[in-house]
């Protein structure tokens, strides 16, 4: 059995002569929380479709839970749960979801069912269409772990949702979720509500990967060096994301290897003012500008 | 699952159609129903009654098809319903098998009733000695029908329905827009209307309902009955294949 719960190779989805997701290569640990950020349009939606057969990749492959997505689309279905920021079936009150979603799927708990609904305290009589933005993914996430996957894909969950329903739903998908070793991939635009969950981050942008590392790699590895010196910005290296010059000093966002980087700047006559970690929203906007400029 | 989610959807369809239809009982025993006087086999006197009374199941037919999978891509709920472990042939079939049920019920109803209502008029006519019955209530009661004759009319009912059934079915889930394929389907059968008319001259194209009879005194079954039935029923599954190969191919988009 494979280590990935996810993993593709070089999926690209082209609409209208235009590459929405390009030569993308994922690959999800499985018991991970992958966060895949990007902006709106970078592609997150449609490589999510794509893994669950939604949308029909133009190039590359795609496995989910070690099968592949074109040859098992349904069994992979089977075994992966889905919430979304769509419309549920909108004339359905939460009573009528339940029992419209219990028959497909065998590993179904009215227990669960119960238990989240409480939780959440979800109006199940209130028809879908009449739930606030809160209860109405409060509700998708409630079949999505009913159904007891493996996997548990979100297409931006906490989009429109007040700070503390995003603290419920995440603290759910911590506590109770992940405790069984399943996955959850979930792709989302705010990062700082995600940061202090996700185990792997992914960053797209225009379609494409642009960055995929461990959390606590990028927390280590990427930091904010400020120095004094002469002609400091000219420095080239292959770990300077940016530098930038300003009042006197320059500041350099390092992707690796910062300590050789400051040791050679300090042996250059440079004075160090500062030698930060940045958090996951730092890096995403400079690994997004690295690739805008 | 699925087969429950489009009885919730088209209960009311069938709700309304019952009412109408108990009213329509309800005012033509109240008001003595006499409508063809036309001198044909006793069969062909009730398809003919029957065929008009298929009108008002096209409609509901026409409704159903609005009411599809089709609605539900519109409404942007297709990524819930085509992320459940279920192939899309399941969705397209499973819905139209209850349809093709809530339709025969529908024919079957709407012609028992029917022959019931006229039943009650023999009553009426017997009882009170009125004159002039009518060739319906004749066919339905004074004379024994052929026995095959009262199944060939209600499967000429249905195939009717269902070929409405299908076209429309196949046009709003080809455009994912139910009120945009409803009119769309319209336009086909206005389409088609029209080309009888220009073309009659040269070919007599088929009608969109059936007719088991040739319209005789004596009871005659129509030529190459066999055949008509056959290619009806193949149109209504090419049309259902035709929604299947459409969905198969559809992307929920962002």
């Amino acid at each position: 059995m494979s280590d990935l719960a996810i993993e593709t190779q070089k999926l690209t989805k082209t609409y209208k002569h235009v590459d929405v997701v390009h030569d993308v290569s994922l690959a999800v640990p499985r018991g991970a929380i992958y966060c895949l950020l990007g902006r709106n349009g970078s592609g997150k939606t449609t490589t999510i479709r794509m893994l669950l057969g939604l949308a029909h990749p133009t190039g590359g492959n795609a496995s989910v839970l070690g099968l592949d997505c074109k040859q098992n689309r349904l069994q992979i279905l089977a075994r992966t749960g889905f919430v979304s920021d769509k419309p549920l079936l909108n004339s359905m009150n939460g009573n009528e979801l339940v029992k419209f979603n219990r028959g497909f799927y065998p590993r179904w708990s009215d227990d669960l069912v119960k238990k989240y609904a409480d939780l959440f305290d979800i109006p199940l009589k209130t028809r879908f269409r009449n739930m606030s933005r809160g209860n109405q993914t409060k509700m998708w996430l409630l079949l999505a772990l009913a159904q007891q996957p493996d996997l548990l894909i979100l297409d931006e969950p906490t989009a429109g949702l007040d700070p503390v329903v995003t603290d419920e739903l995440l603290r759910v998908l911590v506590d109770d979720f992940l405790r069984d070793g399943r996955t959850v991939f979930l792709s989302s635009h705010h990062i700082a509500e995600v940061e202090r969950i996700a185990d792997w981050v992914g960053i797209l942008d225009h379609g494409k990967l642009i960055l995929e590392a461990r959390t606590e790699d990028l927390r280590a590895d990427i930091r904010r060096v400020q120095v004094i010196g002469n002609d400091l910005s000219r420095m080239k290296s292959a770990q300077v994301l940016r530098s930038r010059e300003s009042e006197g000093t320059t500041e350099f966002v390092l992707s690796h290897d910062a300590d050789a980087f400051v040791a050679s700047l300090e042996s250059q006559g440079a004075t160090v003012l500062q030698n930060a970690p940045m958090n996951l929203s730092e890096v995403f906007l400079e690994y997004v500008r690295k690739e805008e400029a | 699952m699925n087969v429950w989610r489009c009885w919730r959807t088209t209960r009311w369809v069938i709700g309304i159609y019952l009412l109408l239809l108990g009213y329509a009982v309800w005012r033509s025993i109240e008001n003595g129903h006499v409508n063809i006087y036309r001198p044909f086999s006793n069969e062909a006197s009730v398809w003919l009654q029957l065929s008009l009374i298929s009108h008002f199941t096209a409609v509901a037919a026409w409704i159903l098809g609005g009411l599809s999978l089709g609605r539900e891509l519109a409404d942007n709920s297709g990524a819930v319903l085509l992320s459940r472990p279920r192939s899309r042939s399941y969705f397209v079939w499973s819905e139209t098998a209850l349809v093709w049920a809530e339709l025969l019920a529908l024919i079957g109803l709407t012609s028992g009733l029917y022959l019931a209502a006229i039943r009650y008029q023999l009553f009426t006519f017997v009882t009170s000695h009125q004159p002039f019955p009518s060739a319906p209530l004749i066919a339905a009661t004074h004379t024994q029908m052929e026995p095959i004759a009262a199944p060939l009319i209600l499967l000429s009912m249905f195939l009717y329905t269902g070929l409405v059934y299908s076209v429309t079915y196949l046009a709003v889930v080809s455009l994912r827009r139910n009120t945009v394929g409803l009119v769309a389907a319209v336009g086909i059968f206005a389409l088609y209307q029209w080309l009888s008319v220009k073309t009659a001259f040269f070919i007599d194209l088929p009608g969109w309902m059936l007719n088991p009879f040739t319209r005789t005194l004596q009871y005659h079954l129509a030529p190459h009955l066999i055949s008509s039935i056959a290619i009806r029923i193949g149109i209504i599954l090419l049309l259902t294949y035709a929604s299947q190969f459409v969905l198969e191919r559809v992307e929920i988009q962002a």
